[in-house]
């Protein structure tokens, strides 16, 4: 089968031409930036756009005890909806993915689907920062690293160790940076808007120490760590200051903290504040500013949904006793689209984030990532201007800010190796 | 009395879970009736049962709780008085059940205190009851609010005062709704600047100014707050002391006093007339009845 369209993406000219590829065995065979000999086995997107398929490298997937939350069967059909490949899914479900019995199970239960899943596992045992889980058992999983996401590793020792057992490795680090006792028990970012509240705020501080404390270890070691959903301007100015020194690592903005601000909590009613509550929180203007300019500039390579489904009794609370996320995965493409053209984000820039960079961050560069001779015929199809409004489906929950938005950038068709997996109504 | 409900508005129909919830007319109104003695309302039925309302204290509290139970008395409610310390809630049972049960055992409309912030609105969109808010976390305490705005508004209706808050405000509940029905009102709302950046936020979130402590003697009134120890917080201003005050400033607290630590204790004899730490338990007596005395009005059509 062949597909072609006026806006293909050339990932040499990094810009959108007119052309087609070729699909055997789920793979392009072959791709021209030409128009082809039209037969009947061509399908011509005309004015449509063609890109490869996003990789989400921060989900939380759910399922086992939490499969009110999320299944693995509701958050696949999220990615198929949100235009994304493969999606890597962290260890703090519930029992944790702390050991290899646990990942191997985990693996069994995801390894048919279309959409490819790969795990994190913790790098403690149950999250709780006390005793390490297996590592070196672990790494020889095919996962995509370590993480204790949802918690910081505050021990800085531990930190140093298990740096250390990755180097050399190709498996990520994947840090969620937040130092606790500033930190604990907050719900917003501190600000006016959240003082307006009186609830427990935090500061950036508590992100920035940590990436603070971890760059260092990172240099003294030359490991390369994954910082994930980063939020404070001072933050992302330390790994800009990193990068132009050298230490290597990639790091994560979220459509949340890229999109929206604390002020918004000032035009909410009291019982929906616990709809924004999110861990990091997202902040102020001049953090939002931050964090684009640094996508901009690739400082923040990886564009990720930190996808947190939570069920309607954990949010249908009191913002302090409500849990923090977002859901998200099923707007990935739209919302990514939205901050290109709010953000004024080139289209190599934004595809890199969404789709290259990641795929070589799981090492999948070889199937994922980009449209290319052998590779996986898995891209998207949308309509970069069409305004669309966020109606909540795929997921099993869609606890957060988005359902009932309004954004720019239709998702007209999400294929998989060679084969339509999402379409949306027209 | 007859009811006087204009418009679209809910009266109190629905309870009181923010000061802004409240419009000029409907706040002058309650002053008005708070200043008279309410009798009980009489039913046209004279064989109906009493309203039943329910004090859900989930936090300490005794002087807001005694006057609403007082307030309802004298208006010839009758009381569930639910002790979350003694109930299943310590067996793990959550506070929406918890609060559920409290209306399939006849409660009508409930009066809550919680440590979270919005819980008053969250019982009233579990239960579906009408909620009077005693207290949410920091966030709100609207029948206090009325109750010092009804204080001021008894030395003189017509005039409007310059107000500064004193302490640890954004900890503070009775701050953040006071300071909002204060400038609703036409008062001036200043705060004591401290220093910290919590007290500059809520400067700017409540669009209040900022004023040095030493400016407090050419103030009206200085409301000192209390030292939320339960919320871990310790005022950097240490106590209000007499010297900083002016010849005629008044003095307010919503209580308890914490003696020594949020008033000097040479500023702790509340006989003396400028403090107003009693006059201010008994307008916030006279407040919630005549809040009580709204609602029972309100929604006497839906319960013939």
């Amino acid at each position: 089968m062949i597909h072609y369209s006026k806006n293909l993406w050339n990932r040499d000219l990094k810009r959108f031409q007119s052309g087609y590829f070729k699909v055997e065995n789920q793979r392009i065979s072959e791709i021209e930036f030409k128009s082809p000999a039209f037969g009947s086995s061509t399908e011509d997107w005309g004015d449509l756009y063609l890109a490869p398929a996003s990789i989400d490298l921060h989900v939380h997937a759910r399922d086992f005890e939490e499969s009110h939350k999320e299944t693995f069967e509701t958050v696949e059909a999220a990615a198929k909806k949100g235009g994304v490949a493969a999606i890597a899914c962290l260890a703090n479900t519930r029992p944790r993915r702390d050991s290899v019995a646990s990942i191997q199970e985990f693996i069994k239960r995801t390894e048919s689907k279309k959409v490819l899943f790969r795990p994190f596992a913790a790098v403690t045992k149950d999250l709780a920062g006390k005793e390490n889980t297996d590592w070196q058992a672990l790494l020889k999983l095919p996962i995509a690293g370590l993480s204790d996401d949802g918690k910081p590793i505050e021990d800085p020792e531990r930190m140093r160790a298990v740096m250390k057992v990755l180097k050399g490795t190709s498996k990520l680090l994947s840090l969620h940076e937040e130092d606790l006792s500033l930190s604990q028990g907050s719900c917003l970012h501190e600000s006016p808007a959240a003082c307006r509240w009186g609830v427990v705020a935090s500061p950036p501080s508590a992100e920035v120490s940590m990436v603070e404390r971890d760059l260092r270890l990172a240099k003294e070691l030359g490991v390369s760590l994954h910082f994930a959903h980063m939020s404070s301007r001072e933050g992302v100015q330390l790994l800009n200051a990193a990068r132009k020194k050298g230490i290597k690592f990639s790091a994560e903005l979220t459509p949340h903290h890229a999109l929206l601000t604390v002020d918004e909590v000032l035009k909410m009613k009291v019982d929906q504040l616990s709809q924004f509550k999110v861990c990091p929180p997202v902040r102020g203007l001049e953090d939002q500013l931050a964090l684009r300019s640094n996508f901009l500039d690739g400082t923040l390579d990886c564009f990720a949904t930190d996808h947190a489904p939570h069920s309607l009794f954990d949010k249908e609370l009191p913002i302090e006793g409500a849990l923090h996320g977002f859901s998200s995965l099923e707007w990935h493409w739209t919302l990514a689209n939205e901050l290109r053209l709010q953000a004024g984000v080139d289209w190599s820039v934004l595809i890199r984030a969404t789709a290259e960079r990641p795929a070589e961050l799981l090492g999948l560069s070889n199937r994922l990532g980009s449209l290319a001779k052998g590779k996986d015929a898995s891209f998207i199809v949308f309509d970069p201007l069409e305004e669309v409004l966020l109606v909540p489906g795929a997921s099993k929950n869609h606890n957060g800010p988005w359902a009932g938005r309004r954004c720019r950038g239709k998702l007209v068709a999400t294929w998989l190796g060679g084969e339509r997996v999402y379409e949306a109504r027209s | 009395m007859e009811a006087k409900l204009k418009g679209p508005s809910p009266g109190l129909s629905l309870g009181l879970t923010s000061v802004t919830d409240l419009s000029l007319d409907q706040v002058f109104e309650l002053f008005e009736n708070a200043q008279r003695e309410l009798a009980p309302i009489s039913s046209n039925n004279p064989t109906s049962k009493p309203v039943l309302g329910a004090l859900c204290f989930f936090e300490n509290s005794s002087r807001t709780k005694i006057s609403f139970e007082r307030a309802g008395r004298d208006l010839g409610l009758e009381w569930i008085d639910f002790q979350p310390e003694r109930s299943s809630l310590q067996k793990g049972e959550s506070w929406r059940e918890s609060l559920q049960l409290l209306k399939i055992y006849g409660a009508q409309f409930l009066v809550t205190r919680h440590a979270e912030t919005g819980f008053a609105d969250w019982a009233r969109t579990w239960t579906k009851l009408p909620v009077f808010n005693a207290g949410d976390g920091a966030h709100e305490h609207p029948t206090q609010a009325l109750g010092d705005a009804f204080t001021l508004w008894k030395r003189a209706p017509q005039d409007k005062f310059q107000i500064a808050f004193f302490g640890d405000v954004a900890r503070s509940r009775v701050a953040r709704s006071s300071s909002q029905l204060f400038q609703k009102l036409g008062h001036r709302v200043q705060v004591v600047n401290d220093g910290t950046l919590s007290t500059k936020n809520f400067a700017e979130a409540f669009q209040v100014e900022l004023v040095d402590r030493s400016q407090l003697k050419k103030i009206d009134v200085v409301y000192a707050l209390r030292t939320q120890i339960e919320r871990g917080s310790r005022s950097s201003l240490g106590p209000l002391r007499f010297s900083d005050l002016g010849e005629s400033t008044l003095v307010m607290h919503a209580g308890p006093v914490i003696e020594g630590e949020d008033l000097e204790f040479s500023l702790c004899d509340f006989s003396v007339p400028r403090l107003l730490v009693h006059e201010q338990v008994k307008s916030c007596l006279d407040v919630r009845r005549a809040i009580l005395h709204r609602f029972l009005l309100d929604t006497q059509g839906s319960r013939a």
